[in-house]
């Protein structure tokens, strides 16, 4: 079980060439990381994963089926995709009803939607805004409210884009908390994010895009340490890649506990 | 950077067409005239008369493409429809054919000429005004005559308006799609799609008005200076205005004659 | 100097139960860029809608006790002058644009136009902005056609464009990446050069660290901390009331934990790096 993109290329009606001869293979229960400067094709990419783009040259094929033969939404039970903003996407009167709205359009049963809207709700923390109105929430709640009616779904893959944007610690720790509780079930989770710290926390496989293309394909410390990669994408380290970069020490370290190992080391503790 | 293209606004705008740089009050004046003498001429060539002259002038604007992607519909349309009812139903004694109670005679045939081609010409002269004159231009002009700032800005940007709803509409039918709701195929899958997509569009639009006017604040939109522009159009050539004082006199020549002759 | 002063400021929006501001005081002086960090709905947005006269003139609500800026009461200002005073550049890039422009050049001059600036002027200092804001290839875009990130440089040019003293900016790099956040900032740290006074709202605490001189820390609608950003920033009690601490900082407290300090916390990459080198150069 994996979504595959096979050679594929995306064009826009308007002749624009967002991304081009895709290779990438994602298998269940992965977490992965999209990088890359604004404009470098990260979301065209993942819209070709759901079928919002069908691709113009090229296969992608999700869990053996390719997405040319299916609708969006046929694909969409499949995979999941979280717009980047909340706004577009959500449109009923309560935070409750908008979670309810994907397991009842697919006709499940009442104890099978409880279910899911409390899992969804538990794995967001928007317990204490079931009943508000979306649009009386702030935004960055907002964000987990989408998040909560697509995970209602729950799709075996997962796409957030840009889920940290503008959310606080309680925010990002409650992102991570998620992303891994849906890899303990199995299901990969994909996401767009320009916050380098939240990629080396949370993914175990990172991939940078650059000029419409993937440039590399591996772990996090594979891509942050390759100084072509982080060039050519436009990313940087974490801040303590950064540093162990300037002072010359380490091997490939990234995290705040790996420095702090190697400064002892070296101190002889 | 394009210096040019910024230095560019140092000297009024030229479209280099000698319509399109006409001063947009003048356009809308020298249309209205021709609007009301075509209702004024009791003719039944005037207003096809009057539509060879438009179509010549769209040619030679550069619209000629979207002037007559307009003007044909209204055409077929409006036109078609509005002479065969005078053709059908307006009464003569020269009767050409009947079927049942529809007499049509050569009276009524000219009779629905004339009527469908005055309000078709009519139509005419607004899609031809509508295709010479950017909005923003008209907007200056009538900014330079006095019309309130805030006034232009609600035109200009309900124009804007009107194209953010199409494309925010495309994002959100990809954004319900991408949940699985079925917005593909059938009626009742389409009509069923209509409610979550037309949800988010309306509460979107609401909560922008009131930052979009937060924005404008911080724009020193209210500034309680005399505005300058950035972008102006030149000034109206004296050979410009006499012609249009002599379109007016005409007008009212028309409508002088009309009474003393009627 | 000080050219924005809160005393005991409590605020609530109309129909609010809960305050959205409560007992603050606060001082901002004149030239220094002011970082304002905390949980989400602790109150940042609220307080840039405060200095920026928004609260109360445009929102309504209850406000009580006293905001002076610039020596007159924020109830005095007349807000259309205010605006001319502070800029303000606030999170959705997709409102920030007129809407009633063609080409991005355009738009950045709207403000101009509406200060009444000469054509000539209007023109040079467009140009000078978009140089700045490294938007020189955006000039003859349409505005409404253009990425969000592309957006927010754009409307943040267009009010750098206003040249006012005082900005007050909200999360401006919310849709930028590594590359554009980085250029934000350091463009931030030019208009201080320039004199300017900065209210920056922003998550991205370390590059907050670089560059701030001082740090407000909100927690539910009240001060937590505040101080100048070496004093704020390095204590991890921050943690605990909902804001982050630079990477680095972190790193500094973690090796005091093991006895390994380097005799100061630093909340800079660079100062990180020299007490760093410090340390390892005395004992190797």
């Amino acid at each position: 079980m994996a979504i595959e993109l096979k050679d594929a290329s995306f064009t826009y009606p308007n002749g624009y060439t967002a991304v081009e001869h895709l290779n990438l293979v994602i298998e269940s229960g992965e977490k992965v990381g999209i990088v890359g400067q604004n404009g470098a094709g990260k979301t065209t990419a993942v819209k070709m994963m759901n079928g919002l783009h069908k691709p113009s040259g090229g296969d992608v094929i999700v869990d053996g089926v390719n997405t040319k033969e299916k609708t969006t939404a046929q694909i969409s039970t499949y995979v999941g995709y979280v717009f980047q903003n909340p706004d577009d996407q959500i449109f009923n009167k309560s935070v409750i009803a908008e979670i309810e709205y994907m397991p009842r359009y697919l006709k499940m049963e009442e104890k099978e939607v409880k279910r899911r809207v409390e899992r969804a709700v538990e794995l967001t923390g928007i317990a204490k805004y079931l009943k508000k109105n979306p649009f009386d929430i702030p935004y960055s709640t907002r964000k987990f409210v989408a998040i909560a009616a697509i995970l209602a779904t729950e799709t075996p893959y997962l796409i957030l884009d840009e889920p940290t944007a503008g959310q606080d610690a309680e925010g990002i720790a409650i992102l991570s908390h998620l992303i891994d509780a849906l890899q303990a079930e199995g299901r990969s989770v994909i996401t767009i994010t320009h916050d380098m710290e939240f990629v080396a926390d949370n993914f175990d496989r990172v991939v940078a895009m650059a000029q419409k293309q993937i440039i590399a394909d591996g772990s996090a410390r594979d891509i942050f340490w390759n100084e072509e990669v982080v060039r050519t994408s436009r990313i940087r380290k974490t801040a303590i890649g950064e540093l162990a970069k300037e002072l010359q020490i380490g091997e490939r370290i990234l995290y705040c506990d790996e420095m702090v190992e190697e400064i002892a080391r070296r101190l002889g503790q | 950077m394009d210096l040019d293209f910024a230095y560019s606004f140092k000297n009024p705008q030229l479209y280099k067409n000698w319509l399109m740089d006409v001063n947009p009050l003048n356009k809308l004046n020298f249309c209205a005239v021709m609007a009301a003498v075509g209702f004024i001429l009791p003719y039944w060539w005037i207003g096809y008369a009057m539509m060879a002259g438009y179509l010549i002038l769209a040619a030679s604007a550069g619209k000629f493409g979207p002037f007559f992607k307009m003007f044909y519909k209204v055409f077929l349309l409006v036109g078609a429809i509005l002479f065969l009812m005078r053709a059908m139903f307006t009464e003569g004694s020269t009767i050409l054919f009947s079927w049942g109670n529809i007499h049509v005679s050569v009276e009524s045939i000219f009779y629905g000429l004339r009527v469908a081609g005055t309000v078709v010409a009519f139509c005419a002269a607004v899609i031809l005004f509508y295709n010479i004159t950017p909005m923003r231009d008209l907007m200056y002009s009538l900014e330079r005559v006095g019309v309130s700032h805030e006034t232009s800005y609600i035109c200009l940007a309900s124009m804007q308006a009107i194209t953010d709803l199409g494309e925010s509409s495309k994002v959100i039918m990809d954004s319900q799609k991408a949940r699985g709701i079925e917005t593909e195929g059938g009626l009742i899958s389409r009509m069923k799609a209509f409610i979550p997509i037309i949800g988010p569009l309306v509460l979107g639009a609401i909560s922008n008005t009131e930052e979009k006017s937060i924005a404008m604040d911080a724009r020193a939109f209210s500034a309680p200076v005399k505005h300058t522009f950035l972008r102006e159009l030149r000034k109206t050539p004296a050979a410009e205005k006499a012609v249009i004082i002599l379109i007016d006199l005409a007008l009212v020549a028309v409508i002088v004659g009309r009474v003393i002759w009627l | 100097m000080s050219f924005i002063t809160l005393q005991d400021v409590s605020y609530k929006y109309p129909l609010a139960k809960t305050f959205a501001l409560k007992h603050v005081d606060l001082t901002f002086e004149k030239g220094k860029f002011y970082g304002i960090i905390g949980q989400n709905g602790a109150g940042k947005t609220t307080l840039c809608n405060l200095v920026r006269g928004l609260v109360p003139h445009f929102y309504g609500g209850s406000l009580t006790g006293k905001t002076i800026i610039d020596g007159t009461n924020v109830k005095k200002w007349d807000t259309d002058q205010l605006a001319t005073q502070i800029g303000y550049v606030f999170q959705n890039p997709f409102t920030q644009i007129s809407g009633v422009k063609e080409t991005v050049f355009e738009e950045i001059a709207l403000g101009l136009e509406n200060l009444g600036i000469p054509k000539d002027e209007m023109i040079e200092r467009v140009i000078r902005v978009c140089k700045l804001l490294k938007i020189e290839d955006l000039i003859k875009r349409d505005p409404n056609a253009l990425s969000g990130g592309q957006r927010q440089r754009v409307a943040f040019a267009a009010i750098i464009a206003m040249d006012s003293d005082t900005l007050v900016i909200d999360e401006p790099t919310s849709q930028l990446d590594p590359e554009g956040t980085a250029d934000v900032f350091a463009i931030i740290q030019l208009l201080k050069e320039q004199g300017k006074t900065v209210l920056l709202v922003e998550h991205k605490i370390d590059l907050l660290a670089e560059y701030a001189d001082e740090i407000v820390v909100l927690e539910k609608a009240q001060v937590a901390f505040q101080g100048p950003a070496q004093e704020v920033l390095q204590n991890p009690a921050l943690l605990e009331h909902g804001a982050q601490i630079p990477q680095v900082a972190l790193l500094g407290s973690r090796l005091q934990e093991r006895g390994i300090g380097l005799g100061r916390i630093p909340i800079t990459q660079k100062d990180a790096i020299a007490a760093i080198e410090e340390r390892l150069g005395g004992e190797s």
